[in-house]
């Protein structure tokens, strides 16, 4: 990758990842019980690691990932992008 | 940018006598999703920058299935699936790169054992070829210093 930015993993991550939520349908549905929702979760993971933009190759992970950055208050710190835009911007095409 | 791109329908390709190389998958939420969308004009402009000889399926394309088979309701999944799978063979697809993992998986994983046999990729593994053949320069506007 000729992208120069330094790309940083959650520490949850690869086998260990955990799912933005949209995969067991919190994105359609009502809560399940719990104290926390699932993206406020996975967005601590993500904000822990103190990004300017946090990268997702799936839009509903944007979604998710989008409300959590927007339950922090951080939305004008930190973008969510897909992979396909950050390219896009990088070849001057958006 | 702001050159109007033109995005052909495999119809339209079909009925011009050309067979593009791969057809972009789009999903439910690049076509309809007004976030999303924004993905999908991304990667189209990239597919068109590479010089990528490709297609949409326009109207023809349908949910590919997965939240019903997720959901449990393999019926209404296998329903999906024949749909999708009549189209794409009618038209003999061969390649297809989806904007979406959860299509991807189930082009990829789930739909053979239906006779949708086609080679899947995800949108990012496409970047990251295209980037490794050198039909994409990315070197202009890097970065910089920014995770």
């Amino acid at each position: 990758m000729k992208l120069d930015a330094e790309l940083v993993e959650m520490k949850r991550c690869k086998a260990k990842g955990l799912c933005c939520g949209a995969g067991g349908a919190q994105m359609f549905k009502e809560a399940e019980p719990g104290n926390k929702e699932v993206n406020v979760e996975r967005t601590e993971d993500a904000l822990a690691v103190k990004p300017n933009i946090i990268a997702t190759g799936c839009p509903f992970c944007n979604t998710m990932m989008t409300d959590g950055v927007k339950n922090f208050n951080k939305e004008e710190e930190v973008e969510v992008k897909d992979i396909a835009e950050l390219i896009a911007e990088a070849a001057d095409l958006i | 940018m702001s050159t109007p791109i033109h995005v052909p329908t495999m119809a339209q390709m079909i009925a011009s006598g050309e067979v593009p190389e791969v057809l972009f998958w789009v999903g439910c939420s690049g076509s309809f999703d007004d976030r999303a969308k924004k993905i999908t004009k991304a990667f189209a402009n990239i597919l068109t920058q590479a010089n990528v000889s490709f297609a949409v399926l326009g109207s023809e394309e349908g949910c590919s299935g997965d939240p019903a088979k997720r959901a449990g309701n393999e019926f209404l999944f296998q329903m999906q699936a024949a749909q999708n799978i009549m189209v794409l063979n009618g038209y003999d697809v061969k390649n297809i790169v989806t904007g979406c993992p959860h299509c991807f998986n189930t082009i990829k994983n789930e739909y053979p054992e239906l006779g949708g046999n086609y080679n899947v990729i995800h949108h990012t593994q496409f970047i990251n070829n295209l980037i490794k053949d050198g039909k994409l320069d990315i070197a202009k506007n890097l970065l910089k210093g920014r995770k």
